[in-house]
C-alpha cells in the first residue's frame, strides 16, 4: 500500500475541436480510503478529469493528453478502459442510461460476466451488492420499474459487484428527488465505512462537505484549491470569486462574523456550526 | 379577486387504473409564485400538466382565465400557460436561437409583425442579442435551458411553469434561475415551479404546495410549511440547511422560520441590542 | 412488458433456447416440404397442442390475428386473380371465379405464413431474451451482436416513453397535433428531431457505461443465466427428427397416391378465414363505437 490510490501529474487535455485545453496542468493525489469531492462551475472540466482516471479519456473520448494518471501505482494509459474497470468503477449522472439488462440480477451480473467471474461466485456477489445498496429481494424485477434513486443504487451495485478499489461518481444524485438523493448518499456513507476510495462530483456543497475528506476546486480547467474539505469551504472569499458557494451554515457564520465584527470559528457541518455559534454567544 | 387558475375537486386516473392525483383544490391568483414540492411519483407533474390541458381531469374541473381546460385545445391553453420542460432537449430542436424564439408564435399563426415584437421582447428580457444565430446544441446545458425558457416566454403566456429549473445547475445557474423567476413576477406573470430545490424555495420565500401520494398535504407560505415537521417528514423533505441550523439556535426567535442566510443576518441587525446583550453573556 | 416474453412455468419454457431455435428452423423446413394445403393444415393443427402446453393460448391467438389478415388477403386476391388458375371451383357475385390451382397456391402460402408465425410466436413468447442472447453466444455469434439484439428489447419501451414526452413538450409550444393531414406530416419534424437526438444521446451514454463495465474486454465471458441442453431437449430434438423423416417419406413416396386436397377443403378454409376475419372486424367496430360513446360523456 505504499503507492497512492490515485496520482495525477501535470495532466493537460484538449478536445480535438477546441483550441484551449479543458484541463490545464492538473496535479493531485489521493490516498487509499479517502473520498475526494470535485466541485466547480459547469464547464470547468470536472467530468473530463474524472474520466481520465479510468481511461475513458482519452481512449474512448479522444483528444490530446499530456502528463500521467496513475491508479494504484500503475499508469492508466498502459491498460484499456475494460481492464481498468477491475480497479475503477464509474457511476454516471443519468440512472436510466446505465441500464441494459432485463432484470436487476442480470444488470448486476453483466459487468462480472464481462470479467469472466464464475457463475457460483456471481450469485454470492449479487447478494452482497444488493445488500450493500439496500435492494435485497429485488433480484427478479425489471430495472425500468424502479424509482430514480433505486436505479442509481442499482448502478452502484452493478459497479460494486465488479469489486473495484476506487469508485468515481459523476453527479450521481443530480437527477434525483430528495428521497433518492438521501438513499444514494446513505449508500456512499457505507462505502466510506468499508474503506472504499472515491471521487464524487456534485454541486451540492452541503453534501460534499459532510461526506468528503478532501475537496478539489476546478475552474476553467485549473485546480484552484485542493485541500481537506474544511479548509476549502471555510475559504469563502475565494469560493465566491469562483462563483461557487460554501455550505449555508458556513456562509452564515462568515456573514455573521463580518456583520458584527465577531470571530466565531467557521465550520462546514450543521452540528458543529450549531455548537460553535451557541458557545461563542454564551 | 377571482383566481386565474382554479382547480376544483380534480382527480386524474390514468388509463392503466392508477390514480395520480386525488381531489385537488387549488386557486392561483395573479402575481403569485407557487412552488410545488413532493417526491417523484407524488402527482405534482400530473397536477401541473392539467394547467395547459396536456391532461384533462377525469373528475372535477379546471379553469384557466375564462377557459375550461376540458373544452379548449392544448395549443390555445399553452398560449396562456407556458410550460418549460425539465429537459430542454425535449423542446428545442431548431438550428438557431432566433428560430426557437419564433417557433411558438408561428404555431399560433400570428402575423409577422406580431411575432417580431414578441421575439424582440424575449430577446431583451433574456439578453440574447449575441446568441441569436447560435445553434442551441452548441450552448452549454444551462444556456440551453434558458433558451427553452425564452422560447416559451416569447409567446407571452400569463402563467409560466418551470419543471425542475435548477436540476443539474451549478451555483451560478441556480442564482440565474432565481433572478429569472423574480423577473417573471415583476413582468406580471404567475410562476409555477415544480422543484426539489429547497434552497430555491427558501430564497423565493413563496407559497408552497406539497404533494404526497396523489394528495395535496400542505398549501401555505414556505416558512410555515418548512416549520411543519410532520408534513416535511411525510413528504420525505428536509428544509434548507440554514433553516435546520436556525431551529437549533436557542437565541433566535422561535416563532420565526428563517429560510435564508441573509434573512437571519437582517433580523439580527434589526435586533442588535438583544444581540449585544446575549453576546456579553447572561 | 419489455418484450413479448411470457414468463410461465411450462415444458416449452424450460427447453433450451437453442432447441427452440432449431424447432423454428424445423417448422420452416417442414412448411416447404409439405407444400400441400391439407398437410399444412394438419401440421398447423398439430402445432396447437404445443401452444397449449406453453400456456400462451390467449396471447398467441391475439398475435396470430395479424397474420390471419395476410392469409385472408392472399387467399382472396390470389384465388381470384392469380393467372395460374384454370379450373373454376365456385363463383361469387360479379362473375369473380375462384380457381382450383390458384386456391391451392394461395392456401399453401397462407398456411405457411400461419405455421411459421405460430412457431415464431411460440419461440418469442417462451424464450427469455437474455437466454436467447446467451444461447446465440454459445453458438459463437459475436457478443456485441447478441447484446444489440437484447438491448433493442430494453430500449423500445424507453423510446416509446420519450416519444410521449416529446409530444407533450411540443404541444406545450403551441403545436397543434390534431390538425389536417398536411399539418400532421409537418409535425413529424418537431416530433422526430428531438426524439432522434435524445435516443442518440442515450445510446452514446450507454456506450460509455458499457466500456466501464468491461464490455470490450477480451477473453472468456460468463453468464448468470444457465442454458443447458438436457434430456427433455434431446427428446424434443428426436421427435422433430422423426417427424422430419416422416415428412420426407410422405413427400417422396406417398404424394402420388394421396389426394387430401379437395375443392371442399379449399372452399372451407377460405370461408373459415373470412368468418374469423369478419368477427375481428365486428369486434373492432364495436370497440370503436364504445370508445365514441365513452368519450362523449
Amino acid at each position: 500500500m505504499a503507492s497512492k490510490a490515485i496520482e495525477v501529474n501535470n495532466l493537460t487535455f484538449s478536445y480535438p475541436d477546441t483550441d484551449e485545453p479543458v484541463l490545464k496542468d492538473i496535479n493531485f493525489s489521493i490516498n487509499h480510503g479517502e473520498i475526494l469531492g470535485i466541485i466547480g462551475p459547469t464547464g470547468a472540466g470536472k467530468s473530463t478529469l474524472a474520466m481520465c482516471v479510468n481511461g475513458l479519456v482519452p481512449q474512448v473520448i479522444n483528444g490530446e493528453m499530456e502528463g500521467t494518471v496513475k491508479v494504484n501505482g500503475s499508469e492508466v494509459s498502459g491498460s484499456s478502459v475494460a481492464k481498468m474497470s477491475e480497479d475503477v468503477g464509474f457511476v454516471f449522472q443519468e440512472p436510466e442510461n446505465q441500464l441494459s439488462q432485463m432484470t436487476i440480477e442480470e444488470e448486476i451480473a453483466f459487468g462480472m460476466g464481462n470479467l469472466g467471474v464464475p457463475r457460483d461466485e456471481m450469485l454470492g456477489r449479487i447478494t452482497d451488492a444488493l445488500d450493500q445498496v439496500g435492494l435485497t429481494g429485488f433480484e427478479k424485477r425489471s430495472p425500468l420499474a424502479l424509482s430514480g434513486g433505486q436505479q442509481q443504487r442499482l448502478a452502484i451495485a452493478a459497479v460494486l459487484a465488479m469489486r473495484p478499489s476506487i469508485m468515481i461518481m459523476d453527479e450521481p444524485t443530480s437527477m434525483l428527488d430528495p428521497k433518492g438523493k438521501n438513499e444514494v448518499y446513505d449508500v456512499l456513507k457505507n462505502l466510506k465505512d468499508y474503506g472504499m476510495t472515491g471521487i464524487i462530483i456534485d454541486h451540492e456543497v452541503e453534501r460534499i462537505a459532510a461526506y468528503c475528506d478532501k475537496v478539489l476546486v476546478l475552474h476553467e480547467g485549473e485546480v484552484q484549491m485542493f485541500a481537506p474539505s474544511d479548509e476549502v469551504f471555510t475559504n469563502i472569499g475565494q469560493l465566491h470569486e469562483l462563483t461557487l458557494n460554501a455550505p449555508q451554515v458556513t456562509e452564515f457564520l462568515d456573514s455573521y462574523n463580518q456583520a458584527f465584527g465577531k470571530d466565531v470559528k467557521l465550520s462546514t457541518t450543521l452540528e458543529e456550526s450549531v455548537d460553535n455559534f451557541e458557545s461563542a454567544c454564551k | 379577486m377571482e383566481p386565474y387558475i382554479s382547480v376544483k375537486n380534480v382527480s386524474h386516473k390514468y388509463p392503466n387504473g392508477v390514480t395520480a392525483i386525488k381531489d385537488i383544490n387549488l386557486d392561483i391568483h395573479e402575481g403569485e409564485v407557487v412552488a410545488i414540492l413532493g417526491s417523484n411519483g407524488s402527482g405534482k407533474t400530473t397536477l401541473v400538466k392539467h394547467f395547459n390541458g396536456l391532461l384533462k381531469p377525469t373528475k372535477g374541473e379546471i379553469t384557466v382565465g375564462t377557459m375550461n381546460t376540458k373544452k379548449e385545445r392544448i395549443s390555445k391553453l399553452s398560449s396562456q400557460v407556458g410550460y418549460v420542460f425539465q429537459n430542454p432537449n425535449h423542446q428545442t430542436f431548431l438550428p438557431s436561437v432566433r428560430q426557437e424564439l419564433a417557433y411558438g408564435c408561428k404555431n399560433l399563426k400570428m402575423v409577422d409583425e406580431d411575432i417580431e415584437t414578441r421575439v424582440q421582447k424575449a430577446i431583451d428580457l433574456f439578453q440574447l442579442e449575441d446568441r441569436l444565430d447560435d445553434n442551441p446544441f452548441d450552448l452549454n446545458s444551462s444556456q440551453r435551458k434558458e433558451v427553452a425558457m425564452a422560447s416559451i416566454m416569447a409567446v407571452s403566456p400569463k402563467v409560466i411553469v418551470l419543471d425542475e429549473p435548477t436540476t443539474g445547475q451549478d451555483h451560478k445557474g441556480c442564482k440565474r434561475v432565481l433572478e429569472l423567476v423574480r423577473m417573471f413576477k415583476r413582468e406580471g406573470h404567475i410562476v409555477v415551479l415544480i422543484t426539489h430545490d429547497m434552497h430555491l424555495i427558501g430564497e423565493l420565500n413563496c407559497r408552497t404546495v406539497v404533494m404526497n401520494q396523489s394528495e395535496k398535504i400542505a398549501d401555505d407560505h414556505a416558512s410555515v410549511v418548512f416549520s411543519n415537521k410532520g408534513i416535511m417528514e411525510e413528504a420525505g423533505l428536509q428544509p434548507p440547511q440554514i433553516t435546520q441550523f436556525a431551529n437549533q439556535i436557542t437565541r433566535f426567535d422561535e416563532t420565526k422560520t428563517y429560510l435564508t442566510v441573509e434573512s437571519i443576518i437582517e433580523w439580527m441587525k434589526a435586533n442588535k441590542e438583544e444581540d449585544v446583550k446575549v453576546g456579553t453573556g447572561s | 412488458m419489455n418484450s413479448l416474453y411470457m414468463p410461465k412455468d411450462s415444458l416449452i419454457h424450460s427447453l433450451d433456447p437453442r432447441t427452440k431455435m432449431l424447432f423454428v428452423v424445423f417448422v420452416v423446413a417442414s412448411s416447404f416440404i409439405l407444400n400441400d394445403p391439407a398437410l399444412q393444415l394438419v401440421f398447423l393443427v398439430a402445432l396447437f397442442p404445443l401452444v397449449v402446453m406453453a400456456k400462451v393460448v390467449k396471447p398467441y391467438l391475439i398475435s396470430i390475428q395479424f397474420l390471419l389478415l395476410f392469409a385472408v388477403l392472399i387467399m382472396t386476391v390470389h384465388g381470384i386473380y392469380n393467372p395460374i388458375g384454370v379450373t373454376p371451383v365456385f363463383e361469387i357475385f360479379g362473375g369473380l371465379t375462384f380457381k382450383y390451382e390458384s386456391m391451392v397456391y394461395a392456401s399453401v402460402m397462407s398456411f405457411r405464413i400461419l405455421v411459421i408465425g405460430t412457431a415464431a410466436v411460440l419461440f418469442v413468447m417462451t424464450t427469455h431474451p437474455s437466454d436467447m442472447a446467451s444461447a446465440l453466444v454459445k453458438w459463437k455469434v459475436p457478443h456485441s451482436f447478441a447484446f444489440i439484439l437484447l438491448s433493442t428489447f430494453q430500449i423500445i419501451p424507453i423510446i416509446a416513453r420519450e416519444a410521449k414526452i416529446v409530444m407533450e413538450a411540443q404541444q406545450a409550444r403551441c403545436l397543434d397535433v390534431k390538425g389536417s393531414l398536411i399539418q400532421r406530416v409537418k409535425n413529424l419534424v418537431p416530433m422526430f428531431a428531438p426524439l432522434f437526438i435524445i435516443t442518440f444521446m442515450k445510446v452514446h451514454q450507454l456506450s460509455y457505461v458499457l466500456e466501464c463495465r468491461a464490455f470490450s474486454r477480451k477473453g472468456e465471458k460468463t453468464s448468470l443465466r444457465e442454458t443447458k441442453i438436457g434430456s427433455l431437449d434431446y427428446t424434443f430434438l428426436l421427435g422433430m427428427l422423426g417427424v422430419l423423416a416422416f415428412e420426407i417419406y410422405l413427400k417422396l413416396f406417398m404424394m402420388g397416391s394421396l389426394h387430401l386436397t379437395t375443392d371442399a377443403l379449399l372452399t372451407y378454409s377460405l370461408f373459415g378465414t373470412w368468418i374469423v376475419f369478419g368477427f375481428m372486424i365486428i369486434k373492432f367496430v364495436v370497440k370503436q363505437f364504445q370508445g365514441k360513446i365513452g368519450g362523449a360523456n
